[in-house]
């Protein structure tokens, strides 16, 4: 635009900045309008989606992971509802997790996840291994392996926060584990459950002193640690040469079915 | 028992160095022995052995140790436990696995075989002393009403039977409580003398009387 000289030459240049500023904000409130009316036939078509094909979601570990990343995309959180979670960001995404059906999936996943993890405290001391979960999940659930990912443990696993449980992923050299007790695992004891997870389960003392250079006080204190404190590891007492002790969550264990 | 062939050497859950130096992770498996038991994973985890000092994992163990020792003794028939033989009398074969070179020693028999004691799953006999113990794998009520309703079914009910009768007579050998020890027979028939279904009858031999 060419600038005219004298008093005139600058009011229409003003007038005319007002008239684009006008004119831009016509049409950012209509492309607004038309944003939302494209999310909102997003959304539309999102449940019809989910409606039309939530066996297939629930069955399909990829589809289900897809499904959640376009949810995400727009805000949406299709696993909260039933109003366990009541953290002020209720409302709304309150009504989507019961709109798509897949609160009451993942609230059922959630309970078995407790279940597995419950029912094998005793042997393993509340660590448990993700696969082994992932096996037992299946099995529980009478469906083949493959239709869980350890992504649903971690969504169930989210939902159980507002209880309290203290349940956790932990990752442990390259192993994950849920973790279903709330005591802290200390460094020691991350260590220890590594080098078990290298071993097949099987911890000799000695041989740990001389891996890690941890003295003799140091190794007995952990080891103790995880088998009378932490019922993470199991003593074997005839063991020849030495203290050994064993991490069942860190074995794979074949039942008779 | 020479059962530990080649089957249970396979079942050692002992590592195996793999060429790269790191260890493989092979599955603890269910072993099933020459005489068809089989045994859970956990009787090859070395550690089952040893009575662990953690409380829960304790408890733990005892429930799996007084599952298998049932199911086992069920398996093999078997009726007694020698908590005061250093290998377990009858029951050594599940007390001990020689595959991994694990047993479970004396005053670890003698603690579990007390929880059992409690839990009525074991019962001194003779009474009052703490070594030898009938197994109830079936408890004596059970055995009773199952001797009952045999007794009913092939209509000798009201006639008079010997102890041997029921255990080893001619009908007894497809039962289950074929050569049931006459000390268990007695106080099973006793469950039945207790709710009026039976009356012991003393003679020549010892005789039952059933109603």
């Amino acid at each position: 635009m060419r600038r005219g000289v004298g008093i005139s030459g600058l009011s229409r240049q003003s007038a005319s900045t007002a008239q684009y500023a006008s004119l831009s904000n016509t049409i950012s409130t209509q492309q607004i309008t038309d944003l939302k009316a494209q999310l909102e036939s997003f959304r539309t078509a999102l449940i019809t989606f989910s409606k039309a094909h939530n066996a297939d979601i629930k069955k399909d570990p990829a589809l289900r992971h897809q499904f959640q990343k376009m949810c995400a995309a727009i805000g949406v959180d299709p696993l909260v509802g039933g109003g366990a979670r009541g953290q002020g960001k209720t409302g709304l995404s309150l009504s989507w997790g019961d709109m798509l059906g897949m609160s009451d999936w993942t609230y059922e996943l959630a309970v078995q996840v407790v279940d597995v993890c419950v029912s094998n405290r005793d042997r393993n001391g509340g660590m448990m291994e993700m696969n082994d979960l992932l096996k037992k999940l299946h099995r529980l659930r009478d469906e083949p392996e493959g239709t869980l990912s350890p992504e649903d443990i971690g969504r169930a696993i989210k939902i159980l926060k507002p209880l309290g449980a203290g349940y956790e992923i932990v990752q442990v050299s390259h192993q994950s584990y849920v973790r279903s007790v709330a005591s802290e695992l200390d460094t020691d004891q991350a260590t220890l459950l590594g080098c078990a997870g290298e071993r097949a389960g099987r911890l000799r003392e000695r041989e740990m002193m001389a891996l890690l250079g941890w003295n003799d006080i140091r190794t007995r204190s952990a080891f103790d640690a995880m088998v009378k404190r932490d019922g993470l590891a199991w003593v074997d007492e005839q063991a020849e040469g030495g203290m050994e002790i064993w991490v069942p969550s860190t074995m794979t264990w074949e039942e008779a079915s | 028992m020479e059962s530990a062939s080649s089957k249970s050497v396979t079942n050692q859950p002992t590592p195996d160095k793999a060429s790269n130096g790191t260890v493989s992770n092979s599955p603890l498996r269910p072993y099933t022995s020459s005489s068809g038991f089989t045994y859970p994973a956990i009787w090859s985890f070395p550690p089952f052995f040893t009575l662990q000092p953690n409380p829960q994992t304790f408890a733990h163990q005892l429930t799996l140790w007084t599952r298998l020792i049932l199911s086992w003794a069920k398996y093999h028939r078997v009726f007694r436990i020698d908590a005061g033989a250093a290998d377990g009398g009858d029951c050594r074969e599940v007390l001990e696995n020689k595959s991994i070179g694990r047993r479970l020693l004396p005053t670890s028999i003698r603690q579990l075989v007390s929880s059992m004691e409690k839990e009525g799953l074991l019962s001194p006999d003779p009474p009052r002393q703490p070594n030898t113990f009938l197994i109830y794998w079936r408890k004596p009520e059970e055995w009773g009403s199952m001797i009952y309703d045999w007794v009913i079914e092939n209509g000798m009910g009201g006639s008079i039977m010997t102890f041997y009768e029921i255990t080893d007579g001619d009908m007894a050998h497809t039962t289950e409580f074929h050569q049931l020890p006459p000390v268990l027979l007695r106080r099973s028939l006793e469950t039945l003398v207790k709710r009026g279904k039976a009356q012991i009858v003393k003679g020549e031999a010892e005789g039952v009387k059933f109603f």
